[in-house]
């Protein structure tokens, strides 16, 4: 076959990097020529952000069966003390939450009680953005993992150090300056097709980089110069991941489930990744609550259940840290139709091998309400100030501001 | 009216008003001229001299062979894509899908596929209608009733979940409503109910709160019709669908008086048609800051690739737009697909990249090496992407997609003698190129 004189630059690969092509090309063996950095921070604590969408009723989640108010005000949503997975003589789990009970029994879970923040607001979406953003009072742009990593992995090259699980972006993620890869699976996550010939591959390759690099672009494809860019990055460091994951575990059938394995997978592949997003939905429930919460609910601990035996099977409990959280909980007294419309105040979880388990905050009043909703004992940021400076050990006033008080949690 | 027309603008407007165009519908707008291509495009009559007609739901057939199923999902997605793809009058599927998004129900929670394409007619019908009349309508929509629980909602008994979503998403937006606004509402909405068995929505005057209710500042015995009309009079809302449709069709930044022009018209019109009218016929409409400034929505892409190559429309590829993001009849939730950037995550992305290659692999070479798109100067590079370009209906290629795509052109297809996978590649490049994402 006769070479082409880009053919033999693409074919010589050690001109490559001197190119400034802004990326690298596929050997024969299928490996990125320039992968590297990837072990950078694989020994490092991971959080893991889980976000219940659609508002949890808090209220049956952690159950505070010990007081009458409850079952007065829930008629048919209530559940009878002996269905109750109990934590202590006030409060208790959600009789689907058996996994989660397991693990605060063995103080690997810790359960933040009241969380909310000032002046809730009752929409979903002004609500998600709120806990997304960190920013109660005001609209942001950016997502407060965003600024996490902006201001405290900082140097860290690595295209894969912040991933969002799933189909869909989280506004915790929304940066002004960087996209975060969202993968679903790894599987599709490719660019071209990994059959196509190494030759055909590195030729298609090239024009895609020619076309996508974001310097001397018009103005009306810079965004999406970038997003491609971001993606192809993401897509080189997916494929220079160490296929170690063996799958010890049996996971549950649900996507949320797939995601936090797919979390798992990450993690086992060394992708040095410090910082996950994985999102559940299914919570916006107004009527005949009780089955689809249950249903939910069940997938939501039957999936970490998994995912903390997975992580243990692997030695990894102890580098991982989950925290889970609503955009807001219910109303106290449920609705005509079985439901609960929306509310403020809920718990909040984090799960993890270095958690110090047991209950935190402070049950919110069941009758001394706000116009019919609960008033919040702990600020949300508080939390994740916590998170931040003692488990991640990055810098709290930029991602919040300011400090907040810690939670003893850690 | 002064507005320039040329193939850039027709192209333009095609790819906002519907999902991309065939050369032979851009040379007839271009002959058309503004007033009567928009006047067509508004009122649903095609641009072409000779449509084709649309077939059927039950006369179509599913890759080649088999009927189609009316109660299955994954169908009646195919079948409203290929309405997008093949209808003479894509304005109005562009509308129905404004309102689908702007609506937001969805198949997992209604369960009822039935339903959902009656309500997808019902959208259709008033597409280009009087917002009111179609919100009044949408609210006694038995997907509706069952997607925000309106059938659950009952004197004495109120579920607040339409009554907030329709003030929040549906018509003013956060802010221009209280909680107290809310719970008042809820009541106004009581006592219509939705019988399952007999498909039918009545009203039940036992289950309607008779008492005095407070909505937005107006006082006396609401019913749901009185919510509806204090609600559409509110000052704010013609400056929230503005904000919506300008988004939608124009820009994700419009300007503050852009939007106070077209909340102006939501006001004065009788109609969303009428509104749009004047929003195509615009000299601001064609400035050029605002040309290939919208990210492409899954359905611009997919149906655009679909009718630019005029492919027949198969079920996979109303699933490879639910794998970049926009599942028909599936919104994510009730706030519909959020648009913008969002459109845009490294996940969709691949998704479009790996669509582009599906249909790139599987182009019949015929095609591929017809005159139609072969350029007279074939040994000039840039002469191929230029010609692929417009086929493919990208108005115009920065220098630098160009310089890009014409060194792989150079090597693959004019100094080779093997070219076809030069020509795929050409093609799966062109529709992955950043000009292809954007509209």
């Amino acid at each position: 076959m006769k070479l082409s004189r880009r053919d033999f630059l693409i074919k010589g690969t050690a001109l490559f990097a001197s190119l400034g092509l802004g990326g690298a090309l596929f050997t024969e063996t299928g490996k990125s020529i320039l992968a590297t950095g990837l072990d950078e921070g694989v020994d490092d604590p991971v959080l893991v952000v889980v976000q219940l969408s659609g508002g949890n009723d808090g209220i049956n989640t952690l159950i505070p069966y010990g007081q009458g108010v409850y079952y007065d005000s829930r008629p048919t949503l209530a559940y009878q003390q002996k269905d109750v997975l109990a934590l202590d003589n006030h409060v208790g789990l959600h009789p689907s939450l058996v996994g989660l009970s397991a693990l605060y029994k063995l103080g690997k879970l810790a359960v933040i009680q009241g969380v909310g923040y000032p002046e809730p607001d009752h929409s979903h979406f002004r609500s998600m953005e709120i806990w997304q953003t960190a920013e109660p009072q005001k609209i942001s742009r950016s997502g407060w993992l965003a600024r996490y990593v902006d201001s405290s992995l900082r140097g860290n090259n690595n295209p894969l150090k912040a991933v969002q699980i799933g189909g869909s972006g989280s506004k915790a993620f929304a940066s002004e300056k960087v996209s975060f890869p969202v993968i679903q699976s790894l599987e599709t996550y490719s660019l071209i097709d990994p059959k196509t010939a190494m030759l055909d591959k590195n030729r298609l390759t090239k024009a895609f980089l020619d076309m996508y690099s974001t310097q001397n672009q018009v103005e009306q494809l810079r965004v999406v110069a970038g997003r491609g860019s971001e993606a192809y990055k993401s897509v080189e460091a997916i494929q220079a991941l160490t296929a170690t994951y063996a799958n010890k575990v049996e996971y549950p059938k649900t996507n949320f489930a797939k995601d936090l394995q797919l979390v798992s997978k990450l993690l086992a592949g060394k992708s040095g990744t410090r910082v996950f997003n994985v999102q559940i939905g299914g919570f916006d429930d107004h009527a005949d609550e009780k089955v689809q919460h249950a249903k939910v609910l069940t997938q939501v601990d039957e999936g970490l259940a998994a995912f903390y035996k997975d992580l243990e099977a692997q030695g990894l409990q102890d580098r991982v840290m989950v925290m889970m959280f609503s955009e807001f909980g219910r109303r106290v007294k449920e609705n005509g139709s079985g439901g609960t419309d929306h509310g403020t105040a809920a718990p909040m979880f984090v799960m993890g091998g270095k958690v110090n388990g047991g209950l935190y905050g402070a049950y919110p009043s069941l009758s001394n309400l706000d116009n019919g909703d609960l008033k919040y004992e702990v600020d949300f940021r508080c939390v994740y100030s916590t998170l931040v400076d003692k488990w991640l050990k990055g810098d709290v006033s930029s991602v919040l501001g300011q400090p907040f008080d810690p939670i003893k949690f850690i | 009216m002064g507005l320039p027309w040329t193939n850039k603008e027709v192209v333009h407007l095609l790819l906002r008003a519907g999902f991309g165009a065939t050369q032979e519908e851009i040379a007839a707008c271009v002959s058309h001229g503004p007033e009567e291509t928009v006047r067509r495009l508004i009122a649903g009559e095609s641009v072409l001299a000779q449509p084709p007609v649309l077939i059927p739901f039950d006369q179509l057939t599913a890759d080649g062979k088999k009927a189609l199923d009316p109660l299955q999902l994954a169908d009646q997605q195919m079948y409203w894509l290929y309405r997008m793809v093949y209808s003479a009058a894509p304005l109005v599927e562009k509308m129905t899908l404004f309102w689908h998004g702007h609506f937001a129900t969805a198949n997992y929670k209604v369960n009822d596929v039935t339903l959902m394409v009656q309500q997808n007619t019902l959208l259709r019908k008033y597409a280009m209608g009087n917002f009111q009349e179609l919100l009044l309508a949408v609210s006694q929509d038995p997907a509706m009733m069952i997607w925000l629980d309106v059938n659950r909602n009952k004197k004495g008994k109120p579920n607040e979940n339409y009554a907030r979503e329709v003030m929040e998403l549906f018509t003013l937006g956060i802010g221009h409503y209280t909680e107290n606004d809310v719970k008042e509402a809820a009541r106004a909405f009581t006592g219509w109910t939705y019988d399952k068995k007999e498909n039918k929505v009545a009203f039940n005057p036992k289950q309607h709160d008779n008492d005095a209710k407070q909505l937005l500042g107006e006082k006396g015995n609401l019913d749901s019709a009185d919510a509806v009309d204090i609600i559409v009079h509110q000052k704010t809302l013609s400056t929230f669908l503005a904000t919506k449709l300008l988004k939608y069709f124009a820009t994700d930044t419009p300007s503050e008086g852009w939007v106070q022009q077209i909340a102006a018209h939501i006001v004065n019109k009788a109609t969303i048609g009428n509104v749009l009218q004047e929003l195509f016929l615009s000299a601001e409409f064609y400035e050029e800051k605002y040309r290939m400034a919208l990210i492409k929505t899954p359905a611009d892409y997919v149906a655009g690739i679909l009718k630019a190559l005029q492919l027949s429309v198969s079920k996979g590829h109303a699933q490879a737009m639910r794998k970049m993001g926009q599942e028909l009849y599936s919104p994510p939730d009730v706030a519909g697909w959020r648009g913008g950037t969002s459109w845009l995550n490294t996940n969709t992305l691949l998704a479009r990249y790996q669509f582009a290659e599906s249909i790139a692999k599987q182009m019949n070479l015929k095609l591929l090496t017809a005159p139609a798109f072969t350029p007279e100067q074939a040994n000039r590079p840039d002469e191929w992407v230029k010609l692929w370009s417009q086929r493919l209906t990208i108005a115009n290629l920065s220098d630098k997609t160009l310089q890009g795509l014409s060194s792989y052109a150079d090597d693959t297809i004019v100094h080779t003698k093997q070219k076809n996978t030069g020509l795929r590649g050409l093609m799966q490049l062109v529709l992955i190129s950043p000009e292809a994402q954007m509209k």
